[in-house]
Order: structure tokens, then C-alpha cells, then sequence
């Protein structure tokens, strides 16, 4: 579900097509787009689940100020998907509550 | 607005805590926040802050514009602590 | 009377009560609960709200391995100590971490020197079962340390706790045993009868007429000790603190200095900073607070910080406790000391001691309010 033709903005301009990684699964994007819009493009609704209550969320600002839509990508965690441009083979994945360890490891450790 | 609504989406309170920090009788915005802890999540409250102000007017029949916000505090956005530890400045000597 | 009163009979008596305790924080707020809990009746007054000194601009150790001297130390542990007995009473929980002690870690060979010297003649009290770590048992307690670490210090009595859910948990412990809490209510002096004994409390919404006046002031204490004439000798000094956005746990174990709370943020302090600064936050410190952490925690050099906040804490001349009665204005007592959070649990038993039966069993000889004072000896313990 992407905007083809905007009745104010005109026509479409995108970036080359390249692919993330969400949750394991390849899905396509256009360079530099938000990330969450290459998620919600193909359908993806929910970006994180609540530390405390464990409920879904996903976008709700969509200008970088809310966090709803925070997931972790390349090891990084509460990512805002909505101001963060998608690059290739970026590896996004459905944040649950705090996140992970290990992916904090990925990202961390490395200049030691 | 019901009770049961969220007002602080990232620490997950409701309009009723909300509402049980004045009746304990907190009065300003720094009160409600340490004892809800609304405003305390990952957005600092750039989401409920206006929110909460305006319940902290209605349930304290104060008018908004008397509602002091919370202390201001630094960063404006989350900065990385990879970026304020390598700060470079005129005296540096690295 | 002396100056900073007004005279009685222009000032309205808008409460009449036995103790009033000036102060709503971690210290006055335990106070009032044992003085209730002792069958007192007790009016909490503060200019502000519950805690809105010291006790909620801190990070929440309830800690006594490193202080000094040993006898300080004592009081801490016995402190510490206390903080489960009154949590349990208190009914709520508090994020109070006990079980796995505490680490004081060492980032340098002379770190560890310094710090097992220091455990060495902490020794010196029997109650004292603190012991230097190895590398290996540190990354055992503390998963998410740095590999480059040479030590650590490690007692089972150290820990932390959440110091807003305990001031909180107090103030309705309190509310429950029938304390008064006066909240927007601004000391402004003390009415004295011509025995210079405490006869009421003058504040910014009236007078309270009362038997005992208890000093729990914190940083703004020296003040309140002026109106009668007191010199207590302390300052404020500025702390300063970042905040870090919420992590998944990999530093479990209370740790001085840098620690992760069980909500997944990191608090990278501190800062000790002399005395006339504002509670405002520097982009100096940011920058030592930043690096400290990464030295200690380098997973967080990829975390963002998303708070940075500063707080005034009291600083005592000598670093020791003011705590005891003032002989020569009978009915006031001072409860003023650093580490308020970890203290604040005994100073509510020794101040309802004194109160109550007119003795402790707490040693507190080296915490006399008027040490620093020209009718006490007049240094401190400098």
C-alpha cells in the first residue's frame, strides 16, 4: 500500500529498491525511506510489544516523537522506524518489551 | 476520556493513576510525573505532557496557563553516550 | 525571640500537635512514621510537596561499604539493615535490592590497592563482610561490566532501591498512622518560650503549636538551624546524573556510581561539585559522565541518553551526620546527614529514640548538631 500519486505532492519519487530483514524475512524498501514505511508498505503493522503490559504498537506520531514505533535494528534498540532511513540489508526486528541482549552485544562490544 | 485510557504511552498510565496522584495530593507536573512516572519513558513526555497538564487543570479546577510544566532538563532529543564521551573541544588535546 | 520570629500573637495557630518534623523527605518522612508509629502525634511540613529535595534528584544506593570511618560505616550497614524491617511493614515494594550485594568496582591497579586498603581497615568492625572480587567473580555478578576491570569491591550488605517509591511508601505509611502533612507550608521561624524551649513552629501558612521541632531540612537544613541561632556547618553540593533510555538487564547487581535499575535505565553518575551551584545541568559534566560510563559499561557507549539531571545534596563539613538534640533550645532536634537515603531508615528510629525515651541505643556521640557550632567545639571532626 504505497502512494502512487498524491494529489499535493504529485508522483512518487523513490530511491533504488533494496531489501531488509524483518524478522527473518526479506521484504523490499527504496533507499532512504522511513523504515516504517517500507513496514507498513508491506503490511507489517506491529513494531513492538510494552515492557509492562505487553501490548502491540505501532505507528502513532510518525515524526520521530512518540516511540510507539521503536524496534531494534542492526542491534540497536528503540530504533524510531519512522524518522530512520532504510538502508540495505538493514536487520529490523518486532522489539519485545526491553529487547535483547544479545543484540546490544552486536553493536556494543565491538571498539573493545 | 475514560479512566482506563493511556496517557503516558511509554510507561503505560492510565488516566485513572493519573487522577489517584492528585487525589494523594500532588499539585504540579514534577509531582504527578515522579509519583506516576508518566513522562519518565523513552519520549520524557513529549507525548502525555500536554495531556497530563491538562487533567492536573481540570481535577485542581486551575486554569492550564497556571499548570507549570516539568523542570526542563537537557537533552532535547536522546543523544548516544558514544557522542557526549568523544565531545570535542578548543582545549582538547587528543 | 530571636530573629526570624514573629511575635505570637499576630500569627494565626492553624494546628496544635506534639512533634512537628520540617523536611518531607527520605529523613523527615521516616522520622514522622517512627514518631507515629511511637504514639506520637506529628505534623510533616514542607515548603514543597514529599521530596522535592534531595531524596527524589538521587539515584537510590542503600549502600555502606566504603564510608569512613568504620564507624560511619556501621551506621550505613546498621541502616541498611533496617531498609527490609520497614518495607515489609510499609506493605509496598520499593525496588529494594538486597540480594546479591553490592559492587564498587576498581578500573585501575591503584583503584584496587586504594579500595583493598580501605575494606582492611573497615575490618575494624566485626559487622563489616565486605571483600575485594576478582575479574572473573565480577563478570559472574555483573554479566555487562568491561573486561578490562581489575576488581571490585563487593559487600553483601550494599544495594539500592528506588528513593521516589520509598519516599512515597513512607508518605502513606505516615498518612495511615494519622501523621499531619502540611504540604506549601515554608518554615519561617521558631517560637520560643523564655527558657528558649520550642513552643511552635512559625510557617508560610501559619503557626503550629508544638512540644518538638525536628530539623530533617537536608541541603536547606543550616537555614532552619540559623533561625535559633545554630551553626550546623554543612553545604549544598550539586550532583549531576544522566539517564539513559531503557535497556535489557545486563548489570543485575547494584553498583556504585553506574547502575542499571530494574526498569532497564542505566543511571551514569556522579558528580560532587563544591558548594553555590544551582541544581542546573552542565554539558562539562555530561561529557565526564558519559566517558565514566563507558569505561565501566562499554554496551552503554550505544545507548542514548534521554535525561540529565541535577540535584543539591547536604554535604556535612566532616561528611558526618548531624543528629541529637540542641541542649541549650530544649524540644529542637537536627536528623541532617549525606547518604539521607540509606541513613534515612535508621534516623527515624534514633530521632523517635530521643524523642520518646530520651536516650538511643545507636552510638551517635560523633554526630553532635553543635560540633561545628562556637558553643560545641567549634571544628567538626576536620
Amino acid at each position: 500500500m504505497r502512494i502512487e500519486d498524491h494529489p499535493i505532492l504529485g508522483k512518487a519519487e523513490w530511491g533504488r529498491k533494496i531489501t531488509l530483514i524483518v524478522d527473518g524475512e526479506p521484504i523490499e524498501a527504496f533507499e532512504g525511506e522511513p523504515i516504517a514505511a517500507a513496514l507498513i508498505a508491506a503490511g507489517h503493522r506491529v513494531f513492538h510489544y510494552t515492557t509492562k503490559r505487553n501490548e502491540p504498537r505501532g505507528v502513532f506520531c510518525a515524526l520521530g516523537r512518540c516511540t510507539d514505533c521503536v524496534m531494534t535494528v542492526d542491534g540497536q534498540i528503540n530504533v524510531r522506524t519512522c524518522v530512520t532511513p532504510a538502508r540495505d540489508g538493514m536487520v529490523v526486528k518486532t522489539q519485545i518489551g526491553l529487547g535483547q541482549w544479545e543484540d546490544l552485544q552486536v553493536c556494543g562490544e565491538k571498539e573493545e | 476520556m475514560k479512566d482506563d485510557e493511556l496517557i503516558c504511552r511509554c510507561e503505560e498510565i492510565t488516566q485513572a493513576e493519573i487522577k489517584e496522584a492528585i487525589k494523594f495530593g500532588l499539585k504540579t507536573m514534577t509531582e504527578v510525573k515522579r509519583f506516576t512516572r508518566a513522562g519518565m519513558g523513552l519520549c520524557q513526555g513529549m507525548t502525555c505532557g500536554r495531556l497530563v497538564m491538562g487533567i492536573l487543570a481540570r481535577e485542581t479546577n486551575q486554569p492550564l496557563s497556571e499548570v507549570k510544566p516539568c523542570t526542563s532538563r537537557p537533552p532535547v532529543r536522546p543523544v548516544p553516550v558514544s557522542v557526549l564521551a568523544n565531545r570535542v573541544t578548543d582545549d582538547d588535546q587528543n | 525571640m530571636k530573629a526570624g520570629n514573629q511575635r505570637a500573637e499576630v500569627v494565626k495557630t492553624i494546628h496544635s500537635t506534639e512533634v512537628v518534623v520540617i523536611g518531607a523527605g527520605a529523613v523527615g518522612c521516616s522520622i514522622a512514621y517512627w514518631l507515629a508509629k511511637r504514639g506520637k502525634d506529628v505534623a510533616l511540613v514542607d515548603r514543597g510537596g514529599p521530596g522535592a529535595g534531595t531524596s527524589m534528584a538521587t539515584s537510590g544506593l542503600v549502600w555502606s561499604s566504603y564510608k569512613e570511618p568504620y564507624t560511619y560505616m556501621e551506621l550505613n550497614l546498621r541502616s541498611s539493615l533496617l531498609w527490609p524491617k520497614m518495607v515489609e511493614e510499609l506493605g509496598e515494594d520499593v525496588e529494594l535490592r538486597q540480594d546479591r550485594g553490592g559492587v564498587k568496582l576498581c578500573l585501575t591497579e591503584e583503584d584496587y590497592i586504594n579500595l583493598e586498603a580501605l575494606a582492611e581497615r573497615q575490618r575494624r568492625s566485626p559487622l563489616f563482610k565486605g571483600r575485594m572480587l576478582s575479574p572473573q567473580e565480577v563478570f559472574e555478578l555483573q554479566p555487562g561490566v568491561s573486561r578490562q576491570i581489575v576488581g571490585a569491591l563487593w559487600s553483601p550488605h550494599d544495594g539500592d532501591a528506588n528513593p521516589i517509591k520509598w519516599v512515597f511508601a513512607l508518605v502513606r505509611g505516615c498518612k495511615r498512622l494519622g501523621v499531619k502533612i502540611m504540604r506549601d507550608a515554608e518554615v519561617t521561624g521558631f517560637d520560643l518560650d523564655e527558657s528558649n524551649r520550642v513552643k511552635g513552629v512559625f510557617t508560610s501558612r501559619g503557626r503550629i503549636e508544638t512540644e518538638y521541632a525536628v530539623n530533617a531540612g537536608g541541603a536547606w537544613a543550616g537555614r532552619l538551624a540559623e533561625m535559633v541561632g545554630v551553626t550546623l556547618g554543612l553545604y549544598a553540593s550539586r550532583g549531576q546524573m544522566l539517564v539513559s533510555e531503557p535497556a535489557p538487564i545486563v548489570c543485575p547487581t547494584p553498583m556504585s556510581i553506574l547502575r542499571q535499575v530494574p526498569d532497564g535505565h542505566f543511571h551514569m553518575g556522579v558528580t560532587y561539585e563544591g558548594e553555590g551551584f544551582e541544581a542546573s545541568s552542565t554539558l562539562e559534566a555530561a561529557e565526564q559522565l558519559a566517558k565514566n560510563a563507558i569505561k565501566m559499561v562499554p554496551l552503554a557507549r550505544n545507548l542514548s541518553v534521554i535525561r540529565h539531571f541535577a540535584g543539591l545534596r547536604p554535604m556535612p563539613r566532616d561528611g558526618l551526620p548531624f543528629l541529637g538534640p540542641i541542649p541549650h533550645v530544649p524540644g529542637y532536634y537536627v536528623a541532617v546527614s549525606h547518604s539521607g537515603n540509606t541513613l534515612s531508615a535508621i534516623h527515624g528510629k534514633i530521632i523517635s529514640d530521643l524523642i520518646v525515651d530520651g536516650h538511643t541505643d545507636v552510638p551517635i556521640a560523633d554526630y553532635d548538631p553543635l560540633r561545628f557550632d562556637e558553643r560545641g567545639k567549634g571544628e567538626g571532626h576536620l
